[in-house]
């Protein structure tokens, strides 16, 4: 009856505060999971100092090194900051001071001896996984971070239980725990508010840099339609017919920066930008000042868009957005193109407006009139071309369709275009005759520009596909087009797209048709090659989509919407009732029926296989009854089956010595003979036959 | 400050254990039960909870929905901890076996066993008054453990040990669980045995002559069954070894040399010292497994050897002006 109290004194008098091994293996494990992560966002030398100081913290256990002395640990601390100084240069920003918190984390596991710097270890590595979504918000990064969390508790637990001393239990029981506070989580996440930022905070840099810099040089937007990556979705809203609508291929123009400034290689924009006057807020009705003019039918989209971080401020939107909507404080630019205050560093959603059928600009001022017509020096062949139609005193119009009568010509699509010289356009025009979408609409703005045309080069993508199950439009990095847009007298600003005239079926069935079958493969190079590769990359596409929609862009709007679904109201109390209710019904649950133990007693090997032995026999007659003993039974086997008494004492011999002396080393032994017994019994029944 | 911080200490002390005795009587028995049990945050807690307030600030200012989400996680690992740590204890049955005396300064044992329908882990028993390290106790399901909870008195007397403490941070750490037990528990502490001077009334010479005829000495008179405790040095080994039992040797003879261990002839400096000391000497005559006799102004105790000779005379020395 006396069971296991005794021993477990003899164990341990009290509660030790030491590190003991066992601690010490689950702490190393615990720090390594928890920044591992962390190791590709900073500097590369941490990664190094952490195996340091795990062999460090490995000699001192074993005794073969001392702790070390105060100053040893001031000088190493010292050693870090400079060292974080020297990889940053600054200490400022989100970088360094994850990276300050991992060093930290490090060198406390140089110093740990007693329970609490156990804790205090866990806790930072708390921080640690926190530091991590500042990173990277992805689906991997929170199952990762799961697994990283089951480790932490299952550490913090292993301090507490002096009884359970396995890892693979530990980590059981741990999950145990763990599982029973996941649906808690997800009634406090789904009904508690969130509120708006408190203050300002240094946003981390490295995060998405992938797409369009505020310049365009020939060969720029070449090098990005390479990349696979997404740069944004679009999910249109359904009309009252509830269906989704979306813009033919031909209108899918992504919008996303106007280029006015050329120098003769790179377009930019006139910096400072041109904002529009009125400061930014999270919510625009279109802007005064560009005098939009109601023309015929017009269509109306709304659609949202998650736009992955890109690192700069502008936003994406077909022509010409009307009202946007988002968490963050944007704004329209004169130039009818969404921005917001700072740099899109993570992913952000918005919700546009955007209408067809409008007149833009009917007037120019002086200024822009003179903005979007100054062209370089150089380039003779081609002024002279553009001076040539001034002279047969072409209309705007005419002069458009002269040029891009030209592209029709002669002109080439390749995303292998050769190189150019000084002159950058004339070559491109008389020579080369080569190049991809941003030489064609580079030197067809200028051709506008040189014949007296306001003309501007816009950057932005051009198309989408639908996902496989259509729910929603995936623009890639591989959709980067540019085009131009020239003002026309009582037209105002309109789109020309130059590679239209080149390669239709680039604007109408994606850029893979428009390439030659060299260029296609170029594009495909290593990507996406195999068809389940392909399946596969949109299958997770899909669910990063899912995830960013329905987690990631929770907010108090979803969290409003649910709550009318439940209860058809959105009061304030209706959120405490869910939350106390919730989660009381929960423990309630715990309290009554408790998780049965996975980690439960096994049966002893002896034991199944005398089970086992025991259905053989009775499937010959022979059943063991309740109140007999092995032995009893291998006395009775003895006598009423002669046929099985060979081995009948023997096993009831090993039983009883494995299961009642503990001698577990006998196990092999009762195997072997049980097998010799069926093997036995095989020939018998062989040779009665 | 601090003084405030004290004064408030002592008044929440005072006020909450007298409730706390008005509550739990004392007994042999309890069960831990809801009533008995409180639970709060531990310092490591309250450490979490700062630490979970970090995290929601971090995931406000970044609108970083899934920080926002981590917090969330810790607060829900927190609230399954208390119903765990809680869980752990409750429905315990702890009950007093008994105390072994000790001398003071020893570790007096207080034996308890403990029995649970379901497992218990990480379970810490400590005598509230003691600065001993808490005992840490796993149960198994459906078993009964004992355990040895020690208390060190530093007085002879009987001593009452107060309330038991019962406590876990079982599973996380984050919560304590904790009880204080009261119990109809007592241990006699004998004096701290003290190496003085051998009193001088312990020698005494005389021929047959003495006082106190007694059975013992050196003229043989039979055999009797061996007990426990009898001294090994007169068992008759002779019949041992000729396989007829175990048998002790008995001899009857009156004293010849009678030891008096006599508080009036011990040289100490205070009445305590005095008894220290008789009490070192009665543990080494009974060592040598000697007859001697103990007087304590009135109380007398005639000479004789034996376990139970000298748990009398510990006795008398233990309470010997105690008022009990």
């Amino acid at each position: 009856m006396f069971a296991s109290g005794d021993s477990a004194l003899l164990e341990r008098g009290g509660v030790s505060d030491q590190v003991g091994r066992n601690t010490l293996l689950w702490l190393l494990v615990a720090q390594g999971v928890a920044i591992f992560p962390l190791f590709f966002f900073l500097p590369l030398w941490l990664p190094l100092m952490w195996l340091g100081v795990v062999i460090a913290r490995v000699q001192m256990f074993r005794g073969a090194w001392p702790f070390p002395r105060n100053f040893v640990k001031t000088l190493l601390g010292a050693g870090c900051i400079i060292g974080l100084i020297i990889s940053y240069r600054s200490v400022a920003g989100v970088e360094p001071m994850v990276a300050f918190l991992v060093v930290a984390f490090i060198l406390k596991l140089v110093e740990v001896r007693d329970k609490h710097g156990v804790v205090l270890i866990v806790y930072i590595g708390f921080i640690a996984v926190a530091a991590l979504f500042i990173f990277s918000q992805s689906l991997w990064a929170a199952l990762y971070s799961l697994f990283t969390l089951t480790i932490l508790f299952g550490c913090l637990q292993s301090m507490f239980c002096s009884q359970v001393s396995q890892p693979g239990k530990q980590v059981v029981e741990a999950c145990i725990l763990l599982l029973k506070s996941l649906p808690v989580m997800g009634i406090l996440f789904l009904v508690l508010p969130r509120i708006s930022p408190l203050w300002a905070v240094p946003e981390a840099g490295k995060s998405g840099k992938t797409g369009f810099s505020g310049t365009v040089s020939p060969g720029d937007i070449s090098r990005l339609v390479r990349s696979q990556e997404i740069a944004f979705r679009v999910d249109f809203n359904p009309d009252n017919s509830n269906q989704a609508v979306v813009p033919p291929p031909e209108q899918r123009y992504w919008r996303g920066l106007t280029l006015d400034t050329y120098d003769g290689r790179s377009w930019r924009f006139r910096s400072p930008w041109q904002r529009s006057g009125d400061t930014l807020s999270s919510v625009n009705l279109p802007h005064p000042r560009w005098s939009l003019q109601r023309q015929g039918d017009a269509t109306f989209y709304e659609y949202s868009i998650i736009l992955e971080a890109h690192g700069q401020p502008w936003l994406f939107s077909l022509m010409v957005p009307l009202q946007v909507t988002s968490e963050l404080k944007m704004g329209f630019t004169d130039d009818y193109l969404i921005m917001t205050g700072k740099d899109i560093r993570q992913r952000t959603l918005y919700r546009v407006q955007s209408s067809t059928g409008y007149l833009r600009s009917p007037y120019l001022t002086e200024a822009e009139r003179r903005v979007n017509q100054t062209i370089p020096r150089g380039n003779p062949r081609a002024l002279a071309l553009a001076g040539s139609w001034q002279q047969r005193q072409l209309s705007a119009q005419q002069t458009v369709d002269a040029a891009l009568a030209l592209f029709n010509r002669e002109f080439v699509y390749s995303l292998q275009p050769p190189a150019l010289g000084t002159h950058s356009v004339d070559e491109f025009l008389f020579d080369t005759r080569t190049g991809f979408c941003e030489h064609f609409a580079s030197s067809f703005t200028f051709l506008m520009r040189a014949a007296g045309i306001p003309a501007r080069l816009v950057v932005g993508y051009q198309g989408g596909t639908f996902s496989e199950d259509a729910s929603h439009m995936v623009v890639r990095q591989s959709d980067a087009h540019a085009w131009a847009e020239v003002w026309l007298p009582s037209r105002g600003w309109v789109r020309v797209d130059p590679t239209n005239a080149v390669a239709p079926e680039r604007i109408r069935r994606g850029i893979q048709d428009a390439l030659s079958l060299n260029d296609a493969q170029l594009l495909n190079s290593g990507l996406l090659s195999s068809a389940w590769l392909q399946t596969l990359t949109l299958k997770l596409e899909e669910l990063e989509y899912l995830w960013q929609k329905n987690v990631l862009s929770y907010d108090n709007q979803d969290k409003d919407d649910l709550l009318k679904k439940l209860f058809g109201s959105k009061a304030w109390w209706l959120t405490g009732l869910l939350l106390i209710g919730g989660i009381g019904l929960l423990l309630l649950m715990y309290h009554l029926l408790p998780l049965p133990r996975l980690a439960g007693k096994r049966a002893h090997p002896a034991e199944v296989m005398y089970r086992k032995y025991l259905r053989g026999m009775q499937a010959q007659g022979l059943q063991r009854q309740p109140w007999e003993t092995a032995t009893a039974f291998a006395r009775r086997v003895l006598h009423e089956s002669p046929a099985n008494a060979k081995y009948a004492m023997e096993i009831a011999d090993l039983y009883n010595h494995i299961i009642y002396q503990g001698r577990s080393e006998l196990v092999p032994a009762l195997r072997e003979i049980l097998q010799e017994k069926n093997k036995s019994r095989a020939v018998v029944q062989k040779l009665s036959r | 400050m601090k003084s405030i911080y004290l004064s408030l200490r002592k008044f929440y002390h005072l006020h909450f254990f007298r409730w706390v005795d008005k509550h739990i009587q004392a007994e042999n028995q309890h069960q831990l039960s809801r009533h008995k049990l409180y639970i709060l945050p531990s310092r490591r807690g309250f450490v979490f909870l700062a630490l979970i307030a970090i995290m929601w600030l971090l995931g406000t200012n970044y609108q970083n929905n899934l920080i926002l989400s981590l917090a969330f996680f810790l607060i829900s690992v927190f609230i399954v901890a208390i119903l765990q740590t809680h869980s752990n204890l409750s429905g315990i049955k702890i009950k007093l076996v008994g105390a072994e005396p000790a001398f003071a300064g020893e570790e007096a044992e207080f034996i308890f066993t403990l029995s649970s329908s379901k497992p218990v882990q990480n379970m810490e028993l400590q005598w509230q008054n003691c600065p001993l390290q808490p005992r840490v106790v796993n149960i198994k399901k459906n078993t009964v453990a004992s355990v040895v909870v020690p208390y060190v008195s530093l007085k002879r007397g009987w001593l009452q040990p107060g309330r038991l403490q019962v406590s876990s941070y079982f599973p996380l750490g984050l919560m304590r669980c904790w009880s204080y037990l009261n119990w109809q528990a007592c241990a006699l502490i004998y004096p701290a045995p003290l190496a003085l001077e051998e009193p001088s009334s312990s020698v005494r010479d005389g021929e047959n002559r003495g006082d106190y005829p007694i059975a013992g000495g050196e003229d043989f008179s039979g055999l009797s069954e061996y007990r426990p405790g009898d001294s090994l040095r007169h068992v008759a080994w002779k019949n041992y070894a000729r396989e007829r039992g175990l048998y002790i040797k008995e001899f009857s003879q009156t004293l010849s040399q009678e030891r008096w261990l006599d508080i009036k002839h011990i040289q100490g400096d205070s009445l305590e010292q005095c008894l220290s000391g008789l009490c070192y000497w009665a543990l080494q005559y009974q060592r040598q497994d000697k007859y001697f006799g103990l007087r304590l102004n009135q109380h007398n105790i005639d000479p004789n050897k034996g376990e139970d000779h000298k748990r009398k005379v510990l006795q008398a020395l233990a309470l010997y002006e105690q008022g009990a």
